[in-house]
This record gives C-alpha cells, sequence and structure tokens, in this order.
C-alpha cells in the first residue's frame, strides 16, 4: 500500500514535470524568434508608400527640431545654473 | 560626481545619441510582425524610458543610503532630484505604454500584471514627496524620507521584474521567461535600442543634475 502510494505520488510528479515541459514548449511556439524573413515579409502591412514618397522624412524633421529646440533649452538651463553657481562662489569668497 | 555633473562631454554624448536614435529608430528597416507592424518602433521610446526610471531611482537610493550614513544637505538633493525625475520617466513610460497598448493590445489599459504593477510603484514614489511634504524639519525630514526611499526601492524591484513573470502577461520577456532573449529582439533592434537606452538615460540625468543645481545654489543662499 505504502509502496503504491510513493509511486502514485512519483507518477503525479513524473506527468506534473511533463507537464510543465509541453507548456513551455508550447510558449516556446507562441514566442517568435526575429529573423531575415521578417524583414521581407511583405504579407504584413507597414507604411510603405508613405516611406517612398518620402514623406517619412517630414516626421524625421520634426522630430530633431523638438529634439533640437528642447537641447537648446536644456542648455542654456545649464549655462544659466553654472552662472549663478559662480555668483554664490564669489560672494562666499568675498566674506 | 560634483565635477562630473558640470561636465559638458556626456551632455553633447546624450545629445547625438538621441540624434541617431530618432533617424535610426524612423528610418531603419524594422523586421515586419503581425499586429505590431510600424509601432514596433516605438521600443526606442518607451522601454527606454523604464530603463532610465530605474538607473535614477538607482541613484536615489545610493544617495539615500550615504544620506543615512553620512548625513548632509547635498546627499538629500541628490537623491530626491534623482527620485523627481526618475518618477517623471515612470509616468512618461506609463503613458507611452498606454498609447502603445491603444493599437497593440485594443484598449489602453488591460490590467496587466506589468501596468499595475508599474502604476503601483510610481504611486509608492508619489507617497515619497507627500511624505518629504508633510516633514517641517530639515534633519528628520531628510533621514525618514532617506529610510522609505530603500524601502521604496525594494519594493519597486519584484513590482516591476519578478511579480509580473509569475503569471501571464501580455508583456514581452514574461510569464517565465526572462526579459531578455532571442526572441524579443534582433541585433538590428539592439543597436538602436541600446543606444536609446544610454542616450535616454542620459538626458534624464543631465536633466537631473540641474534641478540638483538649482537646489544646491538655493541651498547655499538660504543660510
Amino acid at each position: 500500500m505504502l509502496q503504491s502510494n510513493k509511486m502514485k505520488h512519483t507518477l503525479s510528479i513524473a506527468l506534473f514535470t511533463t507537464g510543465m515541459f509541453f507548456s513551455t514548449s508550447l510558449w516556446a511556439q507562441e514566442k517568435h524568434k526575429i529573423d531575415e524573413n521578417d524583414y521581407a515579409n511583405q504579407s504584413v502591412e507597414m507604411a510603405d508608400g508613405f516611406r517612398a514618397e518620402g514623406k517619412i522624412y517630414v516626421v524625421v524633421a520634426v522630430m530633431v527640431a523638438l529634439l533640437g529646440g528642447f537641447t537648446f533649452y536644456v542648455v542654456r538651463m545649464d549655462m544659466k545654473v553654472a552662472g549663478l553657481e559662480k555668483k554664490v562662489e564669489e560672494f562666499l569668497h568675498r566674506k | 560626481m560634483d565635477k562630473l555633473i558640470r561636465k559638458w562631454w556626456w551632455k553633447i554624448l546624450a545629445v547625438v545619441l538621441m540624434l541617431y536614435v530618432v533617424c535610426a529608430g524612423l528610418l531603419f528597416d524594422v523586421p515586419r510582425l503581425v499586429i505590431l507592424n510600424e509601432t514596433i518602433r516605438v521600443l526606442h521610446f518607451h522601454v527606454p524610458m523604464w530603463f532610465g526610471m530605474i538607473l535614477l531611482l538607482l541613484a536615489s537610493v545610493v544617495y539615500a543610503i550615504k544620506n543615512l550614513s553620512s548625513p548632509s544637505p547635498k546627499n538629500d538633493i541628490y537623491s530626491l532630484e534623482f527620485a523627481n525625475v526618475g518618477v517623471a520617466f515612470g509616468v512618461m513610460g506609463i503613458v507611452t505604454g498606454m498609447i502603445w497598448a491603444n493599437f497593440t493590445w485594443g484598449e489602453p489599459w488591460s490590467n496587466d500584471p506589468k501596468q499595475n504593477a508599474s502604476a503601483i510603484g510610481i504611486l509608492i514614489y508619489f507617497a515619497y514627496f507627500i511624505l518629504r511634504g508633510s516633514i517641517e524639519d530639515e534633519n528628520t525630514k531628510a533621514r525618514i524620507s532617506a529610510v522609505y526611499n530603500i524601502f521604496a526601492f525594494a519594493i519597486l524591484i519584484p513590482l516591476l521584474f519578478i511579480l509580473p513573470r509569475l503569471t501571464d502577461s501580455l508583456h514581452p520577456g514574461n510569464g517565465g521567461n526572462p526579459g531578455f532573449n532571442a526572441y524579443d529582439l534582433d541585433s538590428k533592434l539592439r543597436k538602436v535600442f541600446y543606444t536609446a537606452v544610454i542616450g535616454w538615460s542620459l538626458i534624464g540625468f543631465w536633466i537631473a543634475t540641474i534641478r540638483i543645481r538649482m537646489r544646491l545654489v538655493q541651498h547655499v543662499t538660504e543660510q
């Protein structure tokens, strides 16, 4: 009796492990490894026409302009703080 | 660190990297995948928000620990402002994620474990600022908020990196699998993605250092 209980236990562990193994392999099937075929897969719709017309460069230009604008703004802030730091330093020196 | 935050080379590097990320992120070939389509490019802008947030909050907790071992207003200011910009990155991560999810998952908020966990994490950090605001005495404020900061970071890591992996998630790399595996990214995407992570993080640190320097000047003038 004890022996069969133990066997049942082993069997259930084995079943569970196999189940786990299969479920992970199912997961692996759901996961998709990106390869060269994905770059050539014409059945998936992309903004090809938009790019062919060169309109994507409008988007790039807008985003580069934004980046440039914000960079200018942050640089000015950085320089302003540097100025304040210098003033404080001078003030402390005089004291 | 005091010298480094006043240097220009890494700020220039940040801008150059971001320039590359914007151009390459929009123009380079990407894998043509169902559901994602062109929005795969959001990868270079949404995910670095979380990397930036984690790095900034890590810097914040380092200065919180420093502040407990050797209390100084400077350590407290560093800790506060790194957390501040870190949380701003987190909020932008959630907002950009919701816009992306609306297209790919059908709704902005699908109670995905990672969405919920990141929202909880951000709320925990909001409480950090409320806690700071509620304490008058500067020394007590610095000490208590440093302790809270450590707890907040300690809970943020399992919230973002462990709990979502224990259950099924719509996010790639979750549901028992590590975040970085061969299935999510390939070498072409990685090139732009890692640049984006470094670029965005440097931008975050730059903004944080300006805030830190402003607070330091303010602190000196108040005395």
